[in-house]
């Protein structure tokens, strides 16, 4: 396996002289192809700040960040804008789907995006949203259905154009239990079926009980790293919990 | 805390609505100019007919409150609807309406306030730019002097109120009814994003288009009645609102159908946002087009007036003083005494106008000319049956060569000469065209024939005094032969005559009244024209016409842009939001600056583009009537164009200011 995606030593400093707060400090990690890795803290600890810089929405203030041999901290904007489009697939807590168009619109203009060909698109839509069980919601508008089904869409789009990495903030986050679930089998899915490389932040256990690795984040710092290995994912919970219980066991925190 | 309130959310709300309220401004500014046009001290002396100008000016004033309190109206509703949500939090607070109903009446003082009185600092130099142009289309000097005339003040004061007024008075209801639940959904109300029911929707498109091409068509063919083009332009009316409902629904079924360009780019993205746009503001799309429709046709009829003015005044009034008489050998006596002692007599010659009982030429000129059009085609002896249409005298009017030739003189042209079987035309240079088959008409003497020599379309006054539109030449023999008709004094002064010898001329209207005055669309008719005195009247009488109706067309468009603004700058976080979505699918700035031009470009020629055509075609027709009752040698489009590119001037403006903010808007967040 190659390795896809490697951190060195990354730092952010948010603020002025004064009031400087270093919100990432000194972090280096690597993520291969194919793995479907978590990210778990609790709030302030610089898991979402960690993920804006991974996929570029936010700059360094040192450190480097490598995908394959390319460094994406000293690329110019419109590169970024271009990597970005090429390489990266995005899932939010709050969906970020555009209330404008239908569930199977919002997959088809991040690909139109891309300059694909009708033909391809259609295929492509077609294959996505059979596999991701929305089929029969296409010509819907993100307000007619449900979180988990909008959700499902985004993952949708993120898949659209085979990205490198998909980044997944807080996906559950604003799911019920069963929907959620159903969105953490469905990454499953997409990280065993279509071999994509996941990385996800969450504070939910659960959540992250469907992770290969987990990394735990503390003040910046990574502090603990746990793989599931041959594990069963219940065994692999109950670790999670153990850990986070070394933390003070709240992660909803502060 | 509740003036508190009222006043940060004024703070608030006032770059939102910065268009808004320079629009406001202006309309203040505009308001206020021409208002000290109607209390203007020195124009009241002017002229006789300020009283026509103040009646004028005040039915502007009504339209322009009335539009004016409109988009009062259409912001309150707007902001209502936009704060709806902040106002539902206040009332979980606690908060009275009653209190609320004051946030919001604090807020909308200030920012009126401050319209207000942009609007009159604004107002204070439009007014001297205002009348600078009066008085030099007046030919007289004026002196910049910066003063606010009390009266006007007050008066533009009243009618801002008036507008405020109304408008909340007319949104009182809302505020009683307010309601949490209500309130909390509103916002989302803004945009209607469905796309149900359209079977019967889509058919609106194609039948308003329909109907509005085809009434255009009729326009175009030149063979309309009046009948059918009120009706037909009451119907536009109604098929421009249809053809925005309409719109909607065909663009979200061209995006349904999947066509390829949906594939291209963010296309599907603009198309979107379009059409959820048009649909939710499909009744103010329509008018935003009956508003711009107006403004050009302002424009435009005002152009046409300013350019008559310009190139046909001066050929009217070819002799310093002109008068007529209606007795055939009138000698002037008295009336030459006068004018001596005013302005002193340079050159003067009387003389008598001919006729022989015969009504050949206005025959051919009443089947002839397409001012006439078809009414008296085939028919004979016209004119002895129409002495009440003031077109044509009752007989054909000749004059002798000699007098002819003398008072070219006076006006400095060349002599002309005829054999003794010929006659001349002397006719208005906008009737040269129709004289194709003049010259087989024949007109028979005691001894013989006089057949045509040709025509002259030199300026010679020929609106009832010599002649109305036409005057035949003819040998003196032949004239002699004819009977008297009536007399004329025509006279060049050694200074320009004032307004005094107009009143001590005797103009007896019962015993000296014109029989007719030609068919010029507009004129000046009067037995004594005094060209110093009557040209400055004529132009009054323009001016009269046509500041109203820039007037209404400036405070019309400028409104409807407005409109238009607002729009796109309000709800800037849901924008924002969409925008950042865009960017995370790795759209780079460039492609962004590419969609929102697309998005800003497409929405604000929605409601100009089809109103630009409607009026193009309308304006085209009416100026081709225009040149023909008038002569005015100019292209019909001319008048067109100008208002066009006068026009997209502030349009433009309007649009990149839109665009710099929306843009502004929506990077706010991007740290990128």
């Amino acid at each position: 396996m190659d390795k896809r995606i490697r951190v060195c030593d990354i730092e952010k400093y948010y603020g002025q002289k004064d009031t400087l707060i270093k919100v990432i400090d000194r972090v280096s990690f690597e993520v291969e192809e194919g793995e479907f890795t978590g990210i778990m803290g609790a709030s302030g600890s610089g898991k979402t700040t960690l993920l804006n810089m991974l996929s570029t929405i936010d700059g360094v203030t040192a450190g480097h960040i490598f995908y394959d041999e390319i460094d994406i901290t000293e690329m110019a904007e419109d590169d970024l804008a271009d990597f970005r489009k090429k390489n990266l697939g995005f899932i939010f807590q709050d969906f970020n789907l555009l209330d404008t168009l239908t569930i199977e619109e919002n997959i088809i203009l991040a690909m139109a995006l891309q300059k694909k060909s009708k033909q391809d698109i259609a295929k492509t839509v077609q294959g996505l949203v059979q596999r991701l069980g929305i089929a029969d919601i296409l010509h819907k508008f993100p307000y007619e259905v449900s979180g988990g089904q909008k959700q499902r869409c985004a993952c949708a789009r993120a898949l659209a154009n085979s990205p490198t990495l998909i980044l997944a903030d807080e996906p559950t986050g604003a799911l019920d239990s069963k929907s959620s679930r159903m969105l953490l089998q469905t990454f499953e899915t997409m990280n065993q079926d279509l071999h994509s490389t996941i990385l996800m932040v969450t504070h939910d256990a659960f959540s992250a009980s469907y992770c290969k690795r987990i990394l735990f984040l503390k003040d910046g710092r990574i502090f603990n790293e746990l793989h599931r290995g041959s594990r069963s994912r219940k065994e692999f919970l109950s670790d999670i919990l153990d850990v986070l219980s070394l933390t003070g066991g709240d992660l909803a925190g502060d | 805390m509740i003036e508190k309130l009222g006043f940060r959310s004024a703070k608030n709300s006032f770059s939102d609505y910065l268009i808004y309220i320079v629009t406001m401004a202006m309309i203040v500014a505009l308001m206020l100019s021409f208002n000290s046009l109607l209390f203007s001290k020195e124009i009241q002396e002017m002229s006789e007919m300020f009283g026509i100008m103040s009646i004028i000016l005040l039915i502007a004033t009504v339209f322009i409150v009335f539009i004016a309190a409109w988009l009062v109206n259409y912001m309150i509703v707007f902001s209502f609807q936009r704060k709806s949500k902040e106002y539902a939090i206040y009332m979980l607070l606690g908060m009275k309406q009653r209190e609320i109903a004051r946030i919001y009446l604090i807020e909308n003082l200030i920012l009126s306030s401050i319209s207000f009185l942009a609007g009159i600092v604004v107002g204070l130099f439009v007014q001297q730019i205002l009348m600078t142009i009066f008085y030099s289309m007046m030919n007289t000097a004026y002196y910049v002097s910066i003063r606010i005339n009390p009266e006007s003040l007050l008066l533009t004061l009243f009618c801002y109120a008036v507008c405020f007024l109304a408008a909340l008075l007319f949104n009182h209801r809302k505020f009683r009814r307010m309601n949490i639940r209500l309130l909390m959904n509103q916002e989302k109300e803004n945009e209607q994003i469905t796309d149900k029911n359209y079977r019967l929707i889509k058919w609106l498109f194609p039948v308003s288009l329909l109907f509005i091409l085809s009434f255009l068509i009729y326009v175009l063919s030149d063979n309309y009645t009046s009948a059918g083009i009120f009706m037909g332009s009451f119907l536009s009316l109604i098929a421009f609102y249809m053809f925005y409902a309409g719109l909607a629904a065909e663009l979200v079924q061209s995006i349904r159908k999947r066509r390829a360009w949906i594939y291209k780019g963010a296309n599907l993205f603009v198309l979107r946002q379009l059409s959820s746009k048009i649909k939710t503001m499909r009744f103010t799309m329509g008018t935003l087009s009956i508003l711009f429709i107006c403004a050009f046709m302002g424009m435009s009829v005002s152009m046409m007036l300013n350019d008559w003015q310009n190139k046909q005044l001066e050929e009217n009034f070819p002799f310093d003083l002109s008068i007529h008489h209606a007795a055939p050998s009138y000698s002037f006596e008295k009336e030459k005494s006068e004018i001596e002692q005013f302005a002193g007599i340079s050159d003067s010659y009387t003389y008598s106008i001919y006729e022989n009982h015969s009504t050949l030429f206005n025959d051919y000129f009443y089947t002839h000319l397409p001012v006439f059009g078809e009414k008296y085609t085939g028919q004979k002896n016209i004119s002895p049956d129409n002495k009440y249409d003031k077109k044509y005298y009752r007989y054909d009017t000749f004059m002798k060569l000699s007098d002819y030739n003398t008072l070219r003189s006076m006006l400095g042209y060349e002599k002309v000469s005829l054999a003794p079987d010929e006659y001349l035309l002397q006719v208005k240079q906008r009737i040269t065209p129709y004289l194709d088959s003049v010259s087989d008409l024949v007109i028979p003497t005691g001894d013989g024939k006089l057949t045509f020599a040709g025509y002259k379309a030199d300026a010679f006054c020929q609106n009832g005094h010599n002649g109305a539109d036409y005057l035949i030449i003819v040998p003196d023999d032949a004239a002699d032969e004819m009977n008297l008709y009536y007399s004329q004094l025509a006279a060049m002064t050694k200074q320009p005559a004032a307004k005094e010898l107009a009143d001590h001329l005797p103009d007896d209207e019962a015993e000296g009244g014109m029989e007719a005055v030609g068919t010029d669309f507009i004129m000046y008719s009067g037995n004594i024209f005094i060209k110093s005195v009557a040209i400055p009247d004529m132009k009054y009488t323009l001016i009269l016409l046509y500041f109203p109706l820039v007037y209404i067309g400036l405070v019309f468009f400028c409104t409807a842009l407005t409109v238009l603004s607002v729009q796109q700058l309000s709800h800037a976080s849901k924008y924002r939001y969409r925008y950042e979505v865009l960017r995370k699918l790795g759209a780079n700035n460039r492609e962004i600056d590419l969609i929102i031009f697309k998005q800003q470009a497409l929405f604000y020629l929605c409601p100009v583009l089809l109103a630009a055509v409607f009026s193009a075609v309308i304006i085209y027709s009416l100026s081709k009537k225009f040149i023909i009752s008038t002569g005015v040698q100019t292209r019909p489009l001319q008048y067109l164009s100008i208002s066009v590119i006068f026009f997209l001037g502030i349009y433009l403006l309007y649009f990149v200011a839109t665009l710099i903010c929306f843009k502004r808007n929506v990077s706010l967040k991007t740290n990128v």
